[in-house]
C-alpha cells in the first residue's frame, strides 16, 4: 500500500477516533448478542448464555488495542499524547516558558532577519513582476547607444529595458530627502508588464520618441509616506534637484525595481539630463545603465544569449567590448562571475550567517541549561514514570517533544522579532533606502528548519539526561549533585561566554579597522584631518567653478590649517578590466580627488608621479593607483604607465603609485570638471581638527549668501558617520549575545546556588562566615568565566586570522578592543554571580538544615 | 467438538474466502468457516476482529452497517477488487504449500 493511502486512512482514523472507536465497539456487542441468541437457542438461560459468549470472546480491551493498532496511527496518537503532555508542563511554568522562548526567539530570529535579507538580495529573482521567469538579467551595464541596438534588433527577447539611478535632492509639499531615484528606458513598465496603483505609468514620447518630459512615477510606499496615498495623485508636482517634475501615476504596490532597494520616484531616461543638469556630452560622462529583458516564450536563454553577443560583436565602439552572460534571476548569484567575486559573495552571506549562528548557539546553551536545571527538579516525576515502566526512549521523547514545542514558541515569535529587526534597521538606517524584505515561504522553511536545530541542540542533552533517572535515589528523595557537577552545564556556560566574548572582539575590532579603512590615508593623521561639505547646489555651474577656488583658498588662510584639498563625497566602487579581451572585471575602490589630496593625507609616491589636471581629450585619463592595487593586479609596484579599464568604458593609465597606508585596492582619479552640488573639502590641520572646526565653518559661511550651513566636522566623525549603521548593528548583535550569555550565566549560578542551599546552610553552621559563601560561589562561576574568557579568545583570533584580508584588509588584533571587551565581561559576570551569591550568604542554617 | 488451531496466515485467507461469496457480518464468519471446516476449525474473535482491521486497511475487503438474518444492527464485509486478486494469490501459494507437505510427509 502506497504511503500516500496510508497517510490519508490515518489521518481519517486520528480524525474520526470517537467514531471508530464507537463502530468497534457495537460492532463486537453485535456480536456477543448473536453469539449470545445462539446460546440461548441451544437451550441455555439467558444469563448463561451471556456469559458464555462473553468468556468466549475473550479480553475485549485488549482486541480493542489490538484493533486500534491495526489502523496504523498510533505513532500520530503518541505524538499527540507528548505534545499534549508537553503544552501542560510549559503552561504549568510560565516563567521558564517565557524565559527560554524568548531566548530561542532572539536566536531564531536573528537568523531569520539576517537570511531574508540575504535571501532578498541573492537568492530572489525580480519580485512583483508578471511571469517573472522569463525576465532575464544582464551580466554587464552599457551606454544608451548599446541599450537601443538591443531594444530594437533582438528578436529572442520580446523587450529590452534599461535602468540607471542617480542621487537627487527630492523635494515636494511638505518633505525634502536625499534618494536615489530611478532612470528608466520608456517601455520599462509595459515590457515588465507592471500595473499602476494610480494614474499611469512611464511612455514613450510622441510618435516612439524618447520621452523627455518631467514626468515621474512615484512608488508606492512613498506615495503612501510622502503624499498620503493620495488617489488624485497624478498631476501633482515635485522638484528633482529643483528642477519641476509632474507626477504622472503610481507603481503597482509589490514592484520596487530589480534590485532589493527600490527608488522612491521613476523617471524617464530623457529626463535624467535635466536632474544632472548637464547633457550627456560623450559616453565619457553619460551614465551606463543595468538592463532586463524579456524572454520570448518561444526562445531559450540560450539562443538569447547568442543573439545578444551577436548583435553586441557587430557594433564593438557601442557596446565597448562587452561580452554578456544573460541568466534568469539575479546575476550576483547565477551570473558565472570571478572566482574572487564568488569568494567574496560566499563572504558576505556566510559571515552573518555565522554571527547568527553563534548567536543561536549561545541562546540553545541558553535553553539548555534551563532544561537541564528542571531536569533536577523534575527528577521525582521522571523517576515515577521510569518507575512504573516508561522506556527510556520514551522519556527522551516526551523531553525532546518539550524542546521541540519550545522552539515552536520561540520560532513563530522569532519570525515576529525578525520582521520588528529588520523594519527597525531600514527604518533607523536611512541609507539602506526602501529595502523591501520579505518573509516568504524560503524564509519559514528556513526559519522551520533552523528552529528544529535548535531544538534539538537545546534539548538533547537535557534529555539524555533527564531519561537516566536514578529511580530508587530520587525516589528517596536523595539531593542531588548531579547537576551542579554536570560536565554538560559547564559545557554550555563556558561555550556560550567564550563565542559572546568571541563575537564582541570581533566586532569591536571590525568597527575599529572598518574605520581605518575608511580614513584611508595615513591613520597616525586622522586626528588632524577635517572635512568640509559646500552645499552649492544653488549655484549655477560658472558660479560654482568660481565658488570652490575661493572656497579652498578661505580655508587654506586660516590659521592652523596645513593644507587643503577637493574630494568628491564618498568612494565609488567600479569594476575594471585589466585587458579588453578578458572578460572578467576586478573590484577596486575609486576616489575622485585633486592633486593636492597626497599632500593633505600626507601618502607617499612611490613611482611616478601626481597625475596631471589637464583634461587629455581622447587619451585615457592619468589616474594615481595605491599599493595594495599595484600588487593586487599586477603583482609589483612598477606599473606605471600601464592602462586598463573601467567597466564603464573610461579608459585609465597609471601615472604613479603611492602609499596611502591602507591595504585596500584603491584608484585615485582626478575630478570631473563639472562640480557637483555638494563640493568637499578634505582639511589637513596642525592640531587636533576639532579645534579648527569651529573657524573652519566661519569662514566658509561668508563667503556667499546663497551657500547655506557649510557642514564641518572632523574626519574621523565624518567617516563615523557613515559607519555609525555597522557600527550599530555590530553593537546590536554583540549586545544580544553579551546579554544572552549574562542571562545564562545568572540562571545558571542562581540555579546551582539554590541547590546548594542545604550545604551552605551546614557550612554556616559550622562557622564559615559570610564572606567565606561570597568567596565560595563567586570562585566556580569566574572559573567558568576565566575558561570561557580565555576560549573566547583563541576563538576570536582564528576567527580575526580568517576574515583577515578577506573583508576589509588588514584586522589587526586590537589590545584595546579586546581590554574593552575583558572589562566588561569580567564586570557584567560579577555581577551576574555576585546576586545569587549574595543571596546564598542570606541563608539562616536553621531553615536551611530544616529543608529537606 | 475438536478445536484445531489455525496456521500461521491462513486466517486472512479463510476470510477472504468465505467473503467471496457473500457479503457476511463478523460473527456470521466464524459460523461460516466452523461450518465448512465441519467444526474443526474455529476462529476466536480475539484473532478475527483484529485480522478484519488489517484485511480493511489493506484495502481487500470493505464494510458497511446492515441488518442481520435475525434484524439485528451488524456490520457486513465484503471483497474488494483488490481483495479478490489476493485471494487467488493466496490459493495459489497454498496449493503450492499443501502440495510441498505433502511431498515430504509421503518422503520417508
Amino acid at each position: 500500500m502506497n504511503i500516500w493511502r496510508k497517510l490519508c486512512r490515518a489521518v481519517r482514523a486520528l480524525y474520526h477516533k470517537g467514531k471508530l472507536d464507537a463502530d468497534m465497539d457495537e460492532e463486537m456487542s453485535s456480536h456477543i448478542e448473536m453469539r449470545t441468541q445462539e446460546n440461548i437457542d441451544a437451550g441455555m438461560s439467558a444469563e448463561e448464555a451471556r456469559y458464555a459468549a462473553l468468556r468466549l470472546f475473550g479480553g475485549v480491551e485488549s482486541i480493542r488495542q489490538t484493533c486500534r493498532e491495526g489502523r496504523g496511527v498510533r505513532w500520530i496518537e503518541n505524538i499527540a499524547q507528548d505534545l499534549r503532555h508537553a503544552a501542560r508542563m510549559l503552561g504549568k511554568n510560565p516563567g521558564f516558558t517565557a524565559l527560554a522562548a524568548i531566548s530561542l526567539a532572539a536566536g531564531i530570529g536573528l537568523n531569520t532577519a539576517v537570511f531574508s535579507i540575504i535571501n532578498t538580495i541573492f537568492l530572489q529573482s525580480i519580485r512583483g513582476v508578471p511571469q517573472p521567469q522569463n525576465v532575464v538579467f544582464f551580466n554587464d551595464r552599457v551606454k544608451f547607444a548599446a541599450f537601443e541596438s538591443l531594444r530594437d534588433r533582438a528578436q529572442t527577447l520580446r523587450g529590452v529595458v534599461a535602468s540607471a539611478g542617480d542621487d537627487a535632492q527630492l523635494a515636494g509639499p511638505d518633505f525634502q530627502l536625499r534618494d536615489r531615484i530611478g532612470a528608466v528606458s520608456d517601455n520599462y513598465f509595459s515590457v515588465l508588464a507592471i500595473q499602476p496603483a494610480a494614474g499611469r505609468l512611464l511612455e514613450a514620447g510622441p510618435n516612439g520618441t524618447l520621452n523627455t518630459a518631467p514626468e515621474a512615477v512615484l512608488d508606492y510606499r512613498f506615495w503612501k509616506l510622502r503624499f498620503h496615498g493620495d488617489p488624485s495623485v497624478a498631476g501633482r508636482s515635485l522638484t528633482l534637484n529643483g528642477i519641476g517634475f509632474t507626477v504622472v501615476g503610481v507603481c503597482a504596490e509589490y514592484f520596487h525595481g530589480p534590485g532589493p532597494e527600490g527608488p522612491p520616484v521613476w523617471i524617464p531616461i530623457g529626463a535624467l539630463p535635466l536632474v544632472q543638469n548637464r547633457s550627456w556630452g560623450g559616453l565619457q560622462s553619460e551614465p551606463s545603465f543595468g538592463l532586463l529583458g524579456r524572454l520570448r516564450p518561444e526562445s531559450t536563454l540560450e539562443k538569447a544569449q547568442s543573439e545578444v553577443n551577436l548583435i553586441a560583436g557587430r557594433e564593438p565602439e557601442v557596446f565597448a567590448g562587452a561580452v554578456f552572460s544573460l541568466s534568469l534571476g539575479r546575476e550576483e548569484w547565477h551570473g558565472e562571475g570571478s572566482a574572487e567575486k564568488q569568494a567574496k559573495l560566499l563572504l558576505v552571506t556566510t559571515v552573518p550567517l555565522v554571527v547568527a549562528g553563534i548567536v543561536l548557539w549561545i541562546a540553545c546553551s541558553n535553553v539548555s541549561n534551563l532544561l537541564l536545571a528542571r531536569a533536577v527538579i523534575r527528577r521525582r516525576d521522571l523517576a515515577i514514570r521510569a518507575a512504573i515502566g516508561a522506556s527510556r526512549s520514551q522519556l527522551v521523547r516526551m523531553l525532546l517533544t518539550e524542546s521541540l514545542l519550545l522552539a515552536a514558541l520561540g520560532g513563530a515569535l522569532g519570525l515576529l522579532l525578525a520582521r520588528w529587526t529588520i523594519d527597525f534597521v531600514f527604518a533607523t538606517l536611512a541609507s539602506f533606502g526602501d529595502f523591501s524584505v520579505q518573509i516568504d515561504g524560503r524564509v519559514l522553511a528556513y526559519t522551520g528548519g533552523v528552529a528544529v536545530a535548535a531544538a534539538l541542540i537545546s534539548g538533547l542533552a537535557p534529555a539524555l539526561q533527564g531519561a537516566r533517572a536514578d529511580v530508587s535515589g530520587a525516589l528517596k528523595n536523595m539531593p542531588s549533585s548531579s547537576f551542579a557537577r554536570s560536565r554538560v552545564r559547564s559545557f554550555f556556560l563556558v561555550t556560550q561566554l567564550a563565542s559572546s566574548m568571541a563575537l564582541l572582539v570581533v566586532a569591536g575590532t571590525f568597527v575599529k579597522s572598518l574605520l581605518a579603512t575608511q580614513v584611508g590615508a595615513q591613520a597616525k593623521i586622522v586626528d588632524r584631518l577635517a572635512v568640509a561639505q559646500l552645499p552649492i547646489g544653488q549655484l549655477t555651474a560658472p558660479a560654482r567653478s568660481e565658488f570652490v577656488p575661493k572656497a579652498l583658498a578661505a580655508v587654506a588662510g586660516i590659521p592652523g590649517v596645513e593644507a587643503v584639498s577637493r574630494i568628491e563625497q564618498g568612494e565609488e566602487r567600479v569594476r575594471i578590466r585589466l585587458d579588453p579581451a578578458l572578460t572578467n572585471s576586478l573590484e577596486v575602490s575609486l576616489q575622485r580627488v585633486d592633486t593636492n589630496f597626497f599632500h593633505v593625507t600626507e601618502a607617499t609616491l612611490l613611482r611616478g608621479q601626481n597625475f596631471s589636471e589637464k583634461v587629455r581629450l581622447n587619451l585615457p585619463s592619468e589616474v594615481v593607483v595605491n599599493r595594495a592595487a599595484a600588487l593586487r593586479f599586477w603583482k609589483t609596484t612598477e606599473v606605471v604607465g600601464r592602462e586598463f579599464r573601467l567597466e564603464t568604458g573610461e579608459s585609465m593609465l597609471a601615472a604613479g603609485v603611492v602609499h596611502d597606508g591602507t591595504d585596500s585596492p584603491r584608484i585615485y582619479a582626478p575630478l570631473p570638471s563639472a562640480i557637483p552640488e555638494r563640493a568637499n573639502l578634505l582639511i589637513r590641520t596642525r592640531d587636533e581638527a576639532t579645534r579648527v572646526a569651529g573657524a573652519i565653518g566661519t569662514a566658509l559661511r561668508g563667503l556667499d549668501s546663497r551657500v547655506p550651513f557649510p557642514e564641518v566636522a572632523s574626519y574621523r566623525e565624518a567617516a563615523l558617520r557613515s559607519l555609525r549603521q555597522l557600527t550599530q548593528i555590530a553593537a546590536l548583535i554583540g549586545t544580544l549575545a553579551l546579554g544572552l550569555a549574562v542571562a545564562g550565566l545568572y540562571g545558571s549560578v542562581a540555579f546551582t546556588t539554590s541547590q546548594r542551599t542545604q550545604e551552605i546552610g551546614i557550612r554556616m553552621a559550622l562557622g564559615a562566615d559570610r564572606r567565606h559563601i561570597l568567596r565560595l560561589v563567586l570562585r566556580g562561576s569566574f572559573k567558568l568565566v576565566g575558561v570561557g574568557a580565555a576560549l573566547g579568545l583563541v576563538l576570536a583570533l582564528v576567527g580575526l586570522k580568517l576574515l583577515s584580508g578577506l573583508l576589509f584588509g588588514n584586522w589587526p588584533f586590537d589590545l584595546l578592543a579586546i581590554a574593552g571587551v575583558l572589562a566588561c565581561f569580567g564586570l557584567v559576570a560579577l555581577v551576574a554571580s555576585w546576586l545569587p551569591a549574595w543571596r546564598a550568604t542570606r541563608v539562616d542554617p536553621m531553615i536551611a538544615l530544616r529543608q529537606e | 467438538m475438536q478445536k484445531t488451531d489455525l496456521l500461521q496466515g491462513t486466517l486472512d485467507m479463510l476470510i477472504l474466502k468465505v467473503l467471496r461469496r457473500e457479503p457476511i457480518h463478523g460473527f456470521g464468519i466464524c459460523q461460516r468457516i466452523h461450518q465448512l471446516s465441519d467444526e474443526v476449525l474455529s476462529v476466536g474473535e480475539g484473532s478475527l476482529y483484529p485480522a478484519l482491521y488489517r484485511l480493511q486497511d489493506q484495502g481487500w475487503i470493505e464494510s458497511e452497517w446492515g441488518q442481520s438474518e435475525n434484524n439485528r444492527k451488524a456490520k457486513f464485509y465484503s471483497l474488494t477488487k483488490a481483495g479478490r486478486q489476493q485471494l487467488e494469490v493466496e490459493n495459489v501459494g497454498w496449493e503450492r504449500m499443501c502440495l510441498a507437505i505433502r511431498q515430504v510427509m509421503q518422503s520417508a
